[in-house]
């Protein structure tokens, strides 16, 4: 085998579990079953390379420069491709050159600019499962954002996977109880992708104390908040060896560790951040036609970024909620400072990934040049700051750092407008090294002295036509024509003959020449060493950049809010930590915008803890009870986000769970029904419900028979409101019995969708009004719907009798060719608190027992036998 | 010859709507004074390709009951006035009863209305004039209607009308000026699904020009409040410092109408006579209230233009009321900077020696009024400014700052220094001064002008400006 090749396998046994991208040269190359996989997957061809033996390896390859793109088409896919770069210069080796990886690119780690979605985080989650406790501990590699935090106690699986969803995991690292449990099939069903499982050894506890102190820099850990909490501190040490392994290098940009309390802030379930569409509609997983959509006014990617981080993860206590508040007022109020504000947001491009890519090593001269332009506006961004009256604005004003030194670092040492490439110059700027400009110097000097040298020899010569020219083969030389040959001197040394003229060279020439040669690469190189030292210098800089860069993403957030509540007529909330949610004329953010031929109807809602906790609402469909219900979700979370709401009035005393329950959604593809999903959703809420909660439950008991679904609906009814303080809940129905508990399950009270009948001709007002429905209106949307005119009559003919008690009955008495002799089964089902009357009763009833002959009385009471033995 | 026959009524009433409603701005106007009349507390106007394929204004003020949504669009049928005597005091935007009409007949038009008391809306689709659909249907307190396909069916009009960009830039020159006429009321004007703006409602003037007209007009305006003789004048006016290159940025209003009004501009050129160069105009909002009687509204179909009974005397009120604001913004201190700068012209009526205090003036003959301030080529001064008063004003003035003449003149150095006696030059001004010749002219006029008000009161003649 040839050493090559020796070479590479031992490389690869090192890495079974990642494509390798060997780099040969200018390309990386991959062998063997890698090489098949890259060519069916790239759709590149597949060739061949000897192997030593008489056998050839597959081989594949990409060029080098171009690499990035197929590198990012395999990590979508989901493999994890690990690049081996040449470690020494050809040039200078004997043997073999010394090759080792240098990173493992997977999903959960990528850096580079082409793989990032500019808007959107890029989230690597580790979560160490126990049988009590879970820790979860995340990092951002390209922005350098760690978060971690412990999670225990009922529920636990559940809370996990909703922070797995929030957070939108790009890859999961797991502890071997993950797989076990097949808590890893929850994780991969929840659309997240790559599930990495991790050996056991990487969690001992003594293993991930050494790994994070290490990359912390720290003695101990104390002071970092993980004494007690040993699952995240697990969770963390396989985070922190999983980087090491795939970045290969030190990662100080991760500097800091943000612990969370799962109940710091406004818990969101998978199922409401889908149905609410915060970030993303449900059908189409597009931005507009979300709630984002209508709030997301920012002017940098960071800011975009930190605005949908704050959609999923409102705040839940009155002080903080009032202090994002008084910021968005102060920039509503002052519209020259709103100005002034975006004006200079524009010019900043993404310091946070800029700072990701200098710790990581990637910046290039652009990136630098990017990055000075941004930090010079930040002084002025901080003097505006300061001199605002809201607390937080200020606040953000001081965390903005000062970077001058940096600035004029990057000033002095980096041109304006440089290239992409590192190692072709053009990067440094003049009077930054005395010695690079030396070197440029006596390049110049050497071209001139070429230069001139045509203009000394002519004269000396006497050869009044001498050329002086280059090529790529012979490089510098003397042209001299035929006819001047005898004039030429003895120094002249012959290089190359043509058909009318000879080409010579001379000592000094080739001295010049070479000086000038080797000064360009001489150039080329300083100057990349010259800009990794000043990126290197950057480093020391990069925590004052990233405190810079989340104060700015944060004032671009809020500078949104503000925007956008001018731009739409919206109002301040008045959040306090009561009980009461009161919303005057509200209306959905998204909604109100999209509706076209027409208007949206506004509405007012009231609820407490007391006596309107439980808002029951009934009446037709399509007419707008799912709609007040997620406005009125919508805008609890909107305040509590901090943004101002869509209405004339909000006053919202704080929530600290939003739970729905919306539409049914059949997980057929996974064995589930309808109904046993609403159910589970059902359960997960009446378990962990607290009476701080708001719960919004649309159409609960479908998918299963009508008094099964009745019963159901009417007990969690009672259940939530049971206690002494109950649970904030918004019911719709279409069960009108259970308009029947109002006044004795106390909290509870009606609501409907007001409908006006006009002239035979239903309208459906929007209007969302106290008491109950009267009567439900389907087949009235069913003709709206397009449904057959036969079809509606027969069941307008069919309500009406259900309507008067005559069910059986009136089946009987209309037969169809197709159901003769069928007993219609549901006739029971439909009635409930009035049955339809039975007729052997009846014909009991119509019996005159003083004018019936005893023979009569016999053959009516074998009628009545059969007629009760038939049913 | 063909008979003279009465022509049929649809026609009738597309040649009648015609002169109303000529394109989509007429319908804009219209439709928004309604709402305005209707007491809207929030308007909201969108449009598209200039309004040609859609215009939607919808409003939450009081309505149209369900059973006299048919008669208002009959021709001449209006809430608003009932006999001669409302006509004469009329108070609202519209009243001539014929706006609605002549929007239907000339368009598909959708009305959407509901009153606060009724408990359903009403629904009326029509088309040309005719009514399609008339329908009970639930909707929001207020108004909205939807005009879709304007001129569909008058071929003619159609191609007269202009390309969207222009059509959408009048109308929207129309929602600005009603948002500021109407402070107090929430409009948002939306063009192509872009929010162009979104005024708060919350009835400060200034607040809305920014929203509006963003920093670069509305930054250091003047406010403006004056009364005399029954007329009242209020708004904002541009420092003379900062001047346009056309009127577009002026905006009348006259007992809350906006209109175009050569008086008006008449008296800004007059105030702003001897700071601002011809050519050069201010930018200025300002509303005059006069008496109702003294004001004809109907003289122009599209109520853009009214006749006042004593043009001459608006002019001159407003005048005065402009200029003793722009003037006495750059009061300068006594500060007797000695005046090296003597500047006489020979036989001309206003001129002056250096005990006195010169005028600024030029070589080239600016008349008898006191010389243009100007660009010197000649010597190279950079250049002066044209004092106040008519050169009838005489004066004896005190010396005062400021100098300008065609010696050599630094005008940079004159300003800081006078700025570092002052300390209360605003930066912003003074760094616009070292950047442009015009304006540094122009900020330098003041220093000039604000001699007059010492002159003319050390003098005791006051002219009338």
């Amino acid at each position: 085998m040839t050493p090559i090749m020796q070479q590479y396998n031992e490389i690869k046994d090192r890495h079974k579990d990642c494509i390798l991208f060997f780099r040969l040269g200018d390309f990386y190359e991959m062998f063997f079953d890698d090489a098949h996989t890259a060519s069916r997957e790239l759709e590149i061809t597949l060739t061949q390379k000897s192997n030593g033996n008489d056998e050839k390896a597959p081989m594949c390859g990409v060029p080098y420069h171009a690499a990035d793109g197929y590198i990012a088409r395999l990590v979508e896919k989901g493999y994890r491709v690990a690049i081996c770069e040449q470690m020494e210069d050809p040039a200078l080796t004997k043997g073999i050159v010394r090759r080792e990886v240098v990173q493992i690119v997977t999903p959960g780690t990528l850096i580079s600019q082409t793989m990032l979605r500019e808007q959107e985080n890029n989230y690597l989650v580790s979560v160490f499962l126990e049988e009590k406790k879970a820790g979860l501990a995340f990092c951002d590699i390209s922005t350098g954002e760690l978060y971690g935090c412990e999670t225990g106690g009922a529920g636990m699986e559940e809370t996990l996977l909703n922070e797995l969803v929030r957070i939108k995991a790009r890859e999961v690292l797991v502890n071997p109880r993950v797989e076990e449990t097949g808590f890893s099939d929850e994780i991969r069903k929840n659309s997240l992708p790559c599930v990495v499982p991790l050996p056991a050894e990487r969690y001992h506890a003594d293993r991930a104390e050494r790994a994070v102190s290490a990359h912390f820099g720290a003695t101990s850990l104390k002071g970092m908040g993980l004494e007690e909490k040993p699952a995240l501190l697990l969770a963390l040490g396989g985070l922190i060896y999983y980087l090491n392994e795939t970045q290969k290098r030190a990662l100080e940009h991760i500097g800091r560790l943000r612990i969370y309390e799962t109940g710091s802030r406004m818990a969101l379930d998978k199922a409401t951040i889908r149905n609410l569409e915060l970030t993303e509609t449900l059908y189409d997983q597009q931005v507009k036609g979300s709630l984002l959509g209508v709030l997301d006014r920012t002017n940098t990617a960071m800011g975009s970024r930190k605005m949908k981080q704050w959609l999923r993860e409102p705040l839940n206590n009155a002080p903080d909620i009032n202090r994002r508040l008084d910021a968005v007022a102060c920039l509503t109020d002052r519209i020259l400072l709103r100005n002034n504000l975006r004006e200079l947001l524009k010019g900043m491009y993404d310091l946070e990934r800029l700072a990701g890519r200098i710790a990581c090593g990637n910046a290039n001269g652009k990136d630098l040049v990017a990055l000075r332009s941004s930090m010079a506006l930040l002084p002025e961004l901080k003097a505006e700051l300061l001199s605002c009256d809201a607390a937080l604005l200020r606040e953000l004003g001081g965390e903005t750092a000062d970077l001058s030194e940096a600035e004029q670092l990057i000033a002095a040492a980096i041109r304006e407008d440089p290239p992409f490439m590192l190692r072709e110059g053009g990067l440094i700027r003049e009077g930054y090294s005395a010695e690079l400009d030396a070197l440029k110097h006596s390049i110049v000097d050497g071209q001139q002295w070429i230069a001139s040298l045509e203009g000394k020899e002519r004269e000396r010569t006497g050869i009044r036509n001498l050329k002086v020219g280059f090529n790529k083969v012979f490089g510098y030389y003397i042209e001299v024509t035929k006819s001047y040959y005898d004039l030429i001197p003895e120094e002249y040394i012959r290089k190359q003959t043509l058909a009318n003229c000879e080409r010579f060279v001379t000592p000094a020439l080739k001295e010049v020449e070479s000086v000038v040669l080797s000064a360009e690469t001489k150039i080329n190189q300083m100057e990349y060493e010259l800009f990794t030292d000043v990126r290197g210098k950057l480093l020391a800089f990069i925590r004052d950049i990233q405190t810079s860069s989340a104060a700015v993403a944060a004032l671009d957030a809020l500078l949104s809010f503000a925007e956008t509540a001018a731009r739409l007529s919206y109002v301040r909330p008045e959040v306090d930590e009561g009980d009461v949610i009161l919303i005057e004329k509200g209306r959905h953010p998204v909604i109100e915008q999209s509706i076209r031929g027409g208007v949206f109807v506004p509405n007012d809602l009231w609820m407490d803890c007391f006596e309107r906790s439980m808002l029951l609402i009934t009446g037709p469909n399509m007419a707008g009870k799912s709609t007040y219900m997620r406005q009125t979700a919508l805008i609890v979370l909107m305040a509590q986000v901090g943004s101002f709401v869509p209405a004339e009035r909000a006053s919202i005393g704080v929530v600290d769970r939003i739970y729905t329950r919306i539409g049914a959604s059949d997980n057929l593809t996974q064995g589930q029904s309808t109904f046993y999903v609403e159910m589970s959703e059902l359960a997960y809420i009446l378990n962990t419900a607290t009476d701080r909660s708001l719960v919004v439950l649309d159409e609960i008991g479908r998918g299963t028979s009508t008094y099964d679904g009745l019963s159901i609906a009417w007990a969690v009814a009672e259940h939530l409101c049971a206690g002494e303080r109950r649970v904030r809940t918004l019911f719709a129905t279409h069960y009108h019995e259970l308009t029947a508990l109002e006044g004795h399950v106390r909290g509870l009270k009606n609501l409907n969708v007001d409908v006006s009948e006009e002239g035979g001709d239903v309208v459906f007002l929007h209007k969302i009004v106290e008491g109950s429905a009267s009567r439900s209106y389907g087949i009235h949307v069913a003709k709206l719907a397009g449904v057959p005119k036969s079809l509606l009559d027969t069941a307008e003919t069919r309500l009406r009798g259900l309507e008067q008690g005559q069910a059986v009955l009136e089946a009987k008495s209309t037969p169809s060719p197709s159901s003769a002799g069928e007993n219609p089964p549901r006739a029971e089902q439909m009635s409930f608190f009035s049955f339809a009357p039975n007729p052997v009763v009846e014909k009991l009833k119509a019996l005159d027992l003083m004018e019936i002959t005893p023979s009569k009385a016999f053959s009516v009471l074998e009628e009545l036998k059969a007629a009760a033995e038939a049913e | 010859m063909r008979k003279i026959v009465e022509l049929p009524p649809q026609l009738a009433e597309k040649i009648a709507a015609g002169e109303v409603v000529n394109r989509p701005l007429s319908v804009v106007k219209e439709l928004m004074e309604n709402s305005l009349d209707a007491g809207a507390a929030s308007i909201v106007a969108e449009i598209r390709n200039g309004g040609k394929s859609l215009i939607r204004i919808t409003d939450d003020g009081c309505g149209i009951p369900g059973d006299q949504a048919e008669t208002a669009f009959l021709r001449h049928a209006t809430s608003k006035i009932a006999c001669l005597a409302d006509l004469e005091r009329v108070q609202s935007l519209g009243f001539r009863g014929e706006a609605l009409t002549s929007i239907a007949a000339v368009s598909r038009l959708e009305l959407f209305t509901k009153t606060r008391e009724e408990k359903a809306g009403v629904l009326l689709r029509m088309e040309g004039g005719r009514i399609l659909e008339k329908k009970p249907l639930g909707t929001a307190d207020g108004t909205t209607v939807i005009v879709s396909d304007l001129f569909f069916n008058t071929p003619a009009r159609l191609k007269f009308m202009k390309a969207d960009r222009a059509e959408s830039a009048l109308i929207i020159d129309l929602a600005s000026k009603l948002a500021l006429a109407y402070p107090h009321v929430r409009i948002r004007m939306i063009n192509n699904d872009n929010v162009l703006f979104s005024t708060p409602g919350r009835g400060d003037l200034m607040t809305n020009i920014l929203t509006i007209y963003g920093k670069e007009i509305g930054e250091g305006l003047l406010p403006l409040e004056c009364r005399a003789d029954g007329f009242s004048i209020r708004g904002y006016v541009s420092p003379p410092a900062k001047s346009r290159s056309s009127r577009k940025n002026q905006v009348f209003f006259i007992n809350g109408r906006s209109v175009g009004s050569k008086t008006l501009e008449r008296a800004l050129t007059e105030a702003y006579r001897e700071t601002m160069f011809e050519g050069r105009y201010p930018v200025a909002f300002l509303f005059v209230d006069v008496p109702a009687e003294r004001l004809d509204v109907n003289i122009h179909p599209a109520k853009s233009e009214v006749r006042f009974d004593d043009e001459a005397a608006l002019e001159a009120f407003a005048a005065e009321a402009v200029r003793g604001v722009i003037l006495a913004k750059e009061a300068i201190p006594s500060a007797a900077v000695k005046n090296p700068f003597a500047f006489v012209r020979p036989g001309a009526p206003g001129a002056r020696d250096e005990a006195d205090g010169a005028w600024a003036g030029q070589d080239a003959g600016a008349g008898q009024d006191g010389a243009w301030a100007g660009q010197d080529a000649g010597d190279g001064a950079a250049g002066g400014a044209r004092a106040g008063q008519r050169a009838g004003a005489g004066q004896d003035g005190a010396g005062t700052a400021g100098y300008l003449s065609g010696g050599q003149v630094d005008i940079i150095k004159l300003l800081s220094s006078k700025r570092a006696e002052q300390g209360t030059q605003p930066p912003a001004q003074a760094d616009r001064v070292m950047e442009d010749a015009a304006p540094v002219i122009a900020s330098a006029v003041p220093v000039i002008a604000s001699a007059v008000p010492i002159i003319a009161s050390a003098a005791k003649q006051s002219s009338p400006i």
